[in-house]
């Protein structure tokens, strides 16, 4: 009796608030767009095979005869030198790119996030260790040190995941770190201490919580940023290989064709412009509904 | 009649999520030219939101100005254009926020930053502008004015930058200055200062003054009119004295009872038992800064509390009041000295025994709006000490998180909210609720009411008592008000840069004040029998650095019965009518 009371009453706010956020969502006009946009997308990766008009072409499917055919009714995207229907693969790589780049961001936000908040709560030679470590890893250009690192492991897709998931939870570490630091002053934290709280529970559930809205933000931003740079791999080799349907080899094996088929090149690289452009442009609404103060309601 | 300033029907609102907020209807007030005008009400009452709508500062949206005008010398302020309101704000009207620190930029020196100002409204050039510049930080009394202009805000206390910011609003030739609870975060003797100043301006130059707060006492004791504002809307205005002498509406009698609270000595606890809860010994606390230097933050403080007192500890800022109890609560190592609890030294204890005792000694902090996990259901903060000292079926734990609520006077539905969702007091309430959740010995009360209303506070004080008596507390009551102190404990300990100055019981320090210091504290209070301002005490100068304190008596510098002995020797704590003092004043009557 009293845990259904208590379920409602727990959901209640909390649907109030997904309102609220709905309604903020909702004001600015891009940020609408770019979260529609996402929203497509992601059915557009969860259904790709059975959306896409060639599901063949994704994997090994080869038809010569029709290779680098122009856009037309039956090739939206025109085809590529293997005759693939470039519609149907732009649509897989959809699925690729955003679970590739999804699971590279939470595993880095998932290390970023501890190591950041332990050594921001505990200080101390835990907190110096921790933070030297990661300067030496933030020292890298981090598309470099993903280069390196890709190459050293050998190229292919999860390589190049696990490469920048090393060349990005420094930043979260760092970010987090620096919350962590003015979050353990606040009084709350203080009057756990008092109360004998253990220091794993001050942690997980007082500062972490109260430190998460900033890196949300940079995460859904960052969700483009690597996008971008498993593309960029992509493109020099050291990520996805053929016949994998990503955009970033798609654009790169176009070059050689560029100037007899720019439509080979312009789809997969329009395809990666408009979902990194969606994940900044939700980054920025999400600052507004997380972030109270610049909230105007 | 035409008033220098008036606002005449005025309407603003305030559209939220979901729905449009009435937060101002004003019909009327006026002004005269040189007068001061008090508007009190609590907390979201309307004031902040009256004062940025006269200075056309308010956010649309949300906020939108419905109907109404306001007049300044003849002129409608609410038709001009933003940019004709940039010449007026600052230049004609000026605001002194609640918080000096977050109105002056860090970054630059308080001197480079008047001046700037001064170019910029006075058209004289740089040298000129400093002349002007220690002028005015001479009027606002402030000592070596050339020394103050190098320093950059955070050198400065909060009762120095109060007043700097102040000297910038007159400096731009303001004639009406919108004070915004300027003394709201000051200690009482600072806050004193302040009040007079703003009044001998007044008085001398000829300005205008709007005085916004929360205390009608304080707002009384310099105004010459006052208005009570309740919901957005003035509930009853007019001279002050005749107010106050005959106030028609229910809210200002409320107010009026909330600020002289009649203490009922008869109900005082009488479970005092002569036991001692809690023993203190020559506790000292330094904190390092560099090698060798240190923060001599509580400099060998002793002390008892039996169980079932209330013990007052009262100081300004920075005296070490919270250092010591935090030291006490084992938030921060001693350096030296012994602390008995139940006759146990808790610093000797080990880790699992130091977690129990833990239990039993509870806190409730000043700020309830730091002090509560914004991202935690009520029931969640309440029950973090029951997560931690016992083991509860769902069920049970919701029904004593409900009875707690019950306790300290909140609704049942209070427990699936958030902390933003409530007003300060109530927070403070539920910081209460989760301090008793363990059923503690002893609670700390750090300031428990100086970061919220009046009318609150002395509805908490009360509950305090009540459950005092219910839960056979013991409590340590922190405060920079002695009339708070004095209304809720039996017996008061004055600290001064951490030392003890004066200890006692509550009733005889408070009527019989034996040390300076403690007489300074308790004139600097204003109260409805203050006839003038000027009878207020202030204590000159500013509690000195604790890492270099001064020789002798610590109080010294700024005490006014100095003698020549003050200055070298450091008086030892003597009995003076069955209260302990140390002050040179008694100490030939050992």
């Amino acid at each position: 009796m009293i845990n259904s009371l208590m379920l409602k009453k727990v959901i209640e706010p909390k649907i109030r608030e997904l309102r609220v956020s709905m309604f903020l969502l909702n004001k600015n006009m891009l940020t609408k767009a770019a979260y529609i946009a996402i929203i497509i997308l992601i059915v557009i990766a969860i259904f790709s095979p059975l959306i896409a008009p060639y599901p063949g072409d994704i994997y090994i499917d080869n038809h010569p005869k029709n290779s680098l055919l122009s856009p037309s009714v039956e090739h939206f995207f025109g085809t590529d030198e293997l005759g693939r229907d470039i519609f149907s693969r732009v649509l897989y790589g959809t699925r690729i790119s955003l679970i590739a780049s999804l699971s590279t961001v939470l595993i880095a936000l998932l290390i970023g996030v501890t190591l950041g908040a332990i050594a921001g709560s505990m200080g101390g030679w835990i907190d110096e260790v921790i933070m030297r470590i990661t300067d030496i890893f933030l020292s890298f250009p981090p598309l470099l040190l993903a280069i390196t690192i890709a190459s050293l492991l050998g190229p292919s897709l999860n390589n190049a995941k696990a490469a920048l998931i090393i060349a990005w939870w420094p930043w979260y570490a760092r970010l987090l770190r620096s919350q962590a630091i003015s979050i353990k002053e606040r009084q709350f934290v203080k009057a756990a201490e008092a109360i004998g709280t253990s220091q794993l529970k001050i942690i997980s559930r007082h500062i972490i919580p109260n430190c998460i809205s900033p890196i949300i933000i940079q995460a859904s931003m960052d969700m483009g940023a690597v996008i971008i740079s498993l593309a960029g791999l992509g493109f020099l080799g050291l990520g996805a290989q053929p016949p994998i349907a990503e955009w970033g080899l798609m654009v790169a094996t176009s070059r050689n064709y560029f100037m007899n088929a720019p439509w080979y090149s312009l789809f997969p690289g329009f395809a990666i412009f408009l979902t990194v452009l969606s994940f900044n442009l939700v980054g920025d609404g999400l600052r507004e509904i997380l972030d109270p103060k610049t909230r105007k309601i | 009649m035409d008033k220098y300033f008036e606002i005449k029907d005025l309407k603003v609102n305030y559209k939220t999520f979901d729905e449009t907020k009435k937060i101002l209807d004003i019909d009327y007030i006026g002004i005269e030219k040189g007068k001061s005008y008090g508007l009190v009400g609590e907390s979201s009452s309307g004031k902040t939101v009256l004062a940025l709508t006269i200075l056309q500062l308010l956010a649309i949206p949300p906020g939108e100005i419905t109907s109404g005008s306001i007049f300044l010398d003849g002129e409608n302020l609410l038709e001009k254009s933003e940019r004709e309101m940039r010449k007026i704000r600052g230049k004609k009207i000026s605001m002194i926020f609640q918080d000096p620190m977050s109105t002056l930029n860090p970054v630059f020196s308080v001197g480079y930053q008047m001046i700037k100002i001064i170019i910029k409204n006075q058209n004289v050039n740089k040298k000129e502008a400093h002349k002007r510049a220690v002028e005015m930080i001479n009027i606002v009394k402030l000592p070596d004015a050339e020394e103050i202009m190098r320093k950059y805000p955070h050198e400065l206390s909060g009762g120095q930058r109060q007043r700097i910011i102040i000297g910038m609003a007159l400096s731009c030739g303001a004639e009406l200055i919108i004070a915004d609870e300027p003394t709201r975060n000051l200690d009482v003797t600072i806050q004193a200062g302040i009040l007079k100043l703003i009044k001998g301006l007044q008085e001398k130059l000829n300005v205008t003054v709007l005085y916004l707060a929360n205390n009608l006492a304080l707002v009384s004791a310099i105004c010459d009119n006052i208005g009570i504002i309740n919901g957005g809307k003035i509930v009853e205005k007019g001279k002050t004295k005749e107010v106050l002498k005959n106030p028609q509406d229910e809210y200002t009698k409320l107010l009026m009872k909330s600020i002289t609270p009649e203490r009922d000595v008869e109900k005082k606890s009488k479970i005092n038992l002569e036991e001692n809860i809690l023993e203190v010994k020559g506790l000292k606390k330094y904190f390092p800064v560099k090698k060798g230097l240190f923060v001599k933050a509580v400099e060998g403080v002793d002390l008892e509390i039996k169980k079932g007192d209330i013990l007052g500890v009262v100081g300004e800022s920075g005296c070490g009041k919270s250092t010591l109890v935090n030291t006490i609560l084992l938030l921060h190592k001693p350096t030296e000295g012994k602390v008995l609890f139940d006759n146990k030294d808790i610093f000797a204890m080990k880790k699992k025994d130091l977690r129990k005792a833990r239990k039993d000694v509870q806190i409730v902090f000043q700020d309830p709006f730091w002090s509560l996990n914004p991202r935690w259901l009520v029931k969640d903060i309440i029950g973090e000490p029951l997560k931690v000292h016992e083991k509860l079926s769902v069920d049970d734990y919701i029904d004593k998180i409900q009875d707690l609520l019950k306790t300290v006077g909140l609704p049942k539905e209070a427990a699936f909210k958030y902390p933003h969702e409530f007003s300060g007091g109530q927070r403070q309430r539920i910081a209460i609720a989760r301090a008793l959740s363990v059923k503690p010995k002893l609670v700390v009360l750090d300031e428990p009411t100086s970061a919220i209303d009046l009318l609150s506070q002395s509805q908490l004080l009360d509950l305090l008592n009540e459950l005092k008596d219910k839960m056979k507390l013991t409590y340590i009551m922190i405060s920079h008000d002695l009339g708070i102190v004095h209304y809720m404990s039996d017996k008061i300990l004055v600290m001064y840069l951490g030392k003890v100055v004066e200890f006692g019981k509550s009733g005889e320090v408070f009527n019989n004040p034996k040390h300076p210091y403690t007489r300074a504290l308790l004139n600097a209070i204003p109260d409805f029998h203050t006839n003038s301002i000027y009878d207020l005490a202030t204590i000159r100068g500013e509690v000195p650095s604790a890492i270099n304190p001064p020789l002798g008596c610590r109080f010294h510098p700024r005490c006014e019965n100095c003698m020549e002995i003050c200055k070298t020797v450091d008086p030892e704590t003597v009995n003076v009518d069955n209260r302990l003092v140390a002050c040179h004043l008694y100490s030939n009557q050992k």
